[in-house]
């Protein structure tokens, strides 16, 4: 078994080559650039590279590709901040309170506590990797249908509370349902709301929608303006250890992200998006400073950055022990461990140990990188938006389309960026808030699958969500978490 | 007299590029379409065809991966390519042969729409069961079936897909009333068998090779006429007595129709080229598939064959089709 000792005796040898020291500041760049710039995700920083990798050695090509991952993770958030458009679907949160700070004139201070973050998270979860791998992926196993179904209920309880008007944030979830349930259904597999369209029979895809509603409709706000002025707000940049020290400080968050985020990491299919949204909402709900969030604080953006970084670790523990894939970048890297005839699986960490260990080493490699190279671009990145908009934007409309369409390589689904863009403009000017629409699109279809898997697998019986444990516990604060306004309420009259 | 000259000059010039073309393929990078998400068999055969053919050829084969939908938007976009041999599909039997029984409304003819060039290996189906089970041999699996109809679970990749199919196939065969447990792709059902929410379930021998060999899950049998090299300690279903069966899931290479034949042939032959190549060959039969390769004509032949064999299994399994 893996053990940190062992991956430093048989790992550093293999790692510390200048061949591979070099891939991993590449590896790492590439996942920055790529992460940080809309539309452009994670998923597609580890495909692009792969052809790259076929005629590398196994280590080589992972020190392109895990620092990539690691360093896109992180990325998301620096769109997310600095023109309110998430890099990646896991910066989705970090939009509400990061570019709340941007127009306070304090992006520095949010990249730099974006920075922190994430490198906590990972780092917790580059051990994490190394440690517990098979046992956490054991863990996960016991994990069904009735335990997914309730951990994507509990997610669904926060959407309304990352929205400031209730209605609206319950009436944006609700669309986003709605959106999920587009495609074939996933037990009889009968056509739902396709119009006999063979690209709506897998439903919609993901980053189109979600760059079309965060992306292309902030650029048509944007048209609205001057397109020549320049920033209003003008930024601080202040030390960046005083961001660091900042981000430690809420330490209570900190932890309580981070074990959602592993938690949510070793368990395949629920992904980097919820554990961010799982940690924001929690955060709100929990945290010292949960007034203020929403509006600029500084919790808004450590809770959802350390969250998404922390189930990286969980990710690559599940991937690597049991040969299945927790998101699409790890199935994506699932196959670069195929085409160089390694096999992920129970066995790996016995018949590789050496490669188990470079990764892992890659892993924390990465990490340590990408918050290097996040401090030294950070000057750059904040006199970036004295770009005026009108260089700015169309930009951002071509990052937009070419990731729209990189996502499945289909034009079908540029038309489904605009169409989004188009609806995420109006939901602006109505005040309706983004994030639960995408949430909700999110774990729609995670809802329905596992509930009507476990369905069948009780003979149509409902109770055994309430017979198992964890799902029973999850169960209960989600009634918990929806009843908590009403019985509020309720208290503060008889006061 | 210049500006004529200039004229005929210019004129040649344009009419050139196409003559090249003519002449040598590929001139330009190449696209192979896989209609799956990135990581499955298909895709990972995709990606060391296309490596291959980069290296023969002088040019960039780039794997494409529009997955989703049952393969059907990408395949989809393949048939509505230009047929100039730059876009090709590389797909397997979900797409090319079972989604005829199971979509009245398919967008393509993959036997018209199609100009096929070579199968490029056969994924044989192996029966795991969880190690928990109470049945460690497929004759004690059909007979634990038999004695509890109705109580006997199984997963599949999907409604419709192959393991679908064959697991119905057999239930037909002997008359055995399960109940099919769909998941979304193959990973989430293996998860669920190696922790035991399912009992059983049919899938590729390449998807479930590594948890056979670590003994999280148990191959009772494999589905085709001789044992799988990779997993030489399986027998096959005959050798283990419970009938006949044969339902291995395959993939293809595949272009537009339309596709010009000297283009088609070319790529056969290469396909043919490196499945001979004995380092690929142990390459593929250690992860489980059969290296298989064909001609263009009994590529045609024998993905009319399978349409009717699955055609006819749907019907046998009375499986509706999902559009009506």
């Amino acid at each position: 078994m893996l053990n940190l000792s062992n991956a430093l005796t048989i790992g550093l040898p293999l790692v510390l080559t200048p061949t591979v020291i070099g891939l991993t500041l590449l590896g790492t760049f590439i996942g920055l650039v790529v992460g940080s710039l809309p539309g452009l995700t994670a998923t597609m920083a580890v495909a692009i590279m792969i052809p790259l990798t076929y005629s590398m050695t196994p280590q080589e090509s992972f020190a392109l590709l895990v620092p990539s991952y690691a360093a896109a993770t992180f990325g998301g958030s620096v769109g997310a901040i600095l023109i309110n458009i998430p890099g990646t679907g896991a910066a989705i949160m970090t939009t509400i309170d990061g570019y709340a700070m941007r127009k306070n004139g304090e992006a520095g201070r949010a990249i730099g506590l974006a920075i922190a973050a994430s490198l906590v998270g990972g780092l917790v979860s580059a051990l994490f990797l190394a440690t517990f791998a098979p046992v956490a992926a054991r863990w996960a196993l016991r994990l069904g249908a009735h335990e997914y179904f309730a951990v994507a209920l509990f997610g669904l309880g926060f959407v309304a509370y990352i929205s400031p008007s209730l209605l609206k944030g319950l009436l944006a979830g609700a669309l986003g349902l709605l959106l999920g349930c587009v495609g074939n259904d996933p037990v009889g597999a009968y056509p739902r709301f396709t119009f006999d369209h063979a690209s709506l029979i897998g439903g919609m895809t993901f980053v189109p929608v979600m760059i079309g509603l965060f992306g292309l409709s902030e650029v048509f706000v944007a048209l609205e303006g001057d397109l020549s002025a320049r920033d209003v707000a003008r930024q601080q940049i202040h030390g960046i250890a005083r961001s660091f020290w900042e981000a430690l400080r809420m330490w209570p968050t900190m932890i309580r992200s981070t074990v959602i985020g592993l938690l949510i990491g070793v368990m395949p299919g629920v992904g980097p998006t919820i554990a961010a949204a799982l940690g924001y909402g929690i955060e709100k709900r929990l945290g010292r400073n949960r007034e203020a969030m929403g509006t600029g604080a500084p919790e808004g953006i450590v809770a959802p950055e350390t969250a998404n970084n922390a189930g990286t670790g969980g990710e690559l523990a599940v991937t690597m022990a049991f040969g299945i894939p927790g998101d699409a970048v790890t199935a994506v890297m699932m196959g670069a461990f195929l085409i160089h005839g390694l096999k992920p699986g129970p066995t790996l960490f016995v018949s590789n140990p050496d490669v188990v260990s470079a990764i892992f080493l890659l892993f924390i490699a990465g990490n340590l990188l990408f918050a290097v190279l996040g401090i030294a671009s950070l000057r750059f990145l904040v006199k970036l938006l004295e770009t005026p908009p009108r260089y700015l934007m169309p930009i951002v409309i071509v990052l937009c389309v070419v990731g729209a369409y990189a996502a499945s390589n289909s034009v079908f689904d540029v038309w489904v960026l605009i169409v989004f863009g188009v609806v995420g403009y109006v939901m602006r000017k109505i005040d309706m808030p983004i994030a639960p629409m995408v949430l909700g699109f999110i774990l729609g279809p995670l809802i329905e699958d596992n509930l009507r898997r476990a369905l069948v697998l009780d003979d149509g019986w409902p109770i055994g969500f309430l017979t198992r444990p964890v799902s029973a516990v999850l169960i209960g604060l989600t009634v918990l978490l929806f009843l908590s306004p009403v019985l509020g309420r309720f208290a503060g009259r008889k006061q | 007299m210049k500006p004529v000259l200039t004229a005929t000059i210019c004129a040649f010039m344009l009419a050139c590029p196409d003559a090249g073309h003519a002449q040598k393929y590929p001139a330009q990078s190449v696209r192979i379409v896989v209609p799956f998400a990135p990581g499955g068999a298909t895709d990972i055969i995709a990606r060391m065809v296309a490596a291959r053919l980069s290296t023969r050829l002088g040019q960039t084969f780039v794997v494409e991966n529009r997955g989703g939908g049952s393969g059907i938007p990408g395949t989809v976009a393949v048939q509505q390519a230009r047929p100039d041999g730059y876009t090709l599909l590389l797909s397997g039997n979900g797409p090319h042969a079972t989604n005829v029984a199971l979509y009245e409304k398919l967008p393509y003819d993959p036997l018209k729409d199609f100009t096929q060039i070579s199968l490029t290996g056969l994924l044989p189906l192996v029966l795991n069961v969880n190690p928990k089970a109470p049945f460690r041999t497929l004759p004690e699996f059909v007979q634990w079936a038999k004695a509890n109809p109705g109580k006997m679970n199984y997963g599949s990749p999907g409604a419709g897909s192959p393991p679908h199919l064959a697991m119905e196939m057999l239930a037909q065969s002997h008359g055995l009333d399960m109940v099919h447990i769909p998941y979304k792709g193959s990973a989430p059902a293996i998860t669920d068998l190696v922790a035991g929410h399912i009992p059983a379930m049919f899938d590729n021998v390449l998807a479930s090779l590594s948890n056979i060999q670590s003994g999280t899950i148990v191959a009772l049998g494999v589905t085709t006429s001789q044992r799988v090299a990779a997993l030489p300690a399986v027998p096959t279903f005959r050798e283990a007595g419970v009938g006949d069966f044969e339902a291995s899931t395959w993939t293809l290479l595949t272009a537009p129709a339309g596709t010009p034949s000297t283009i088609v042939e070319q790529l056969s032959a290469e396909v043919r080229l490196i499945f001979s190549d004995p380092e690929i060959q142990q390459r593929l039969q250690q992860q489980g598939v059969v290296p298989t390769v064909s001609t263009p004509e009994q590529t045609q032949a024998f993905v009319a064959s399978e349409i009717e064999k699955w055609t006819q299994v749907a019907r046998k399994a009375r499986v509706q089709p999902l559009d009506r």
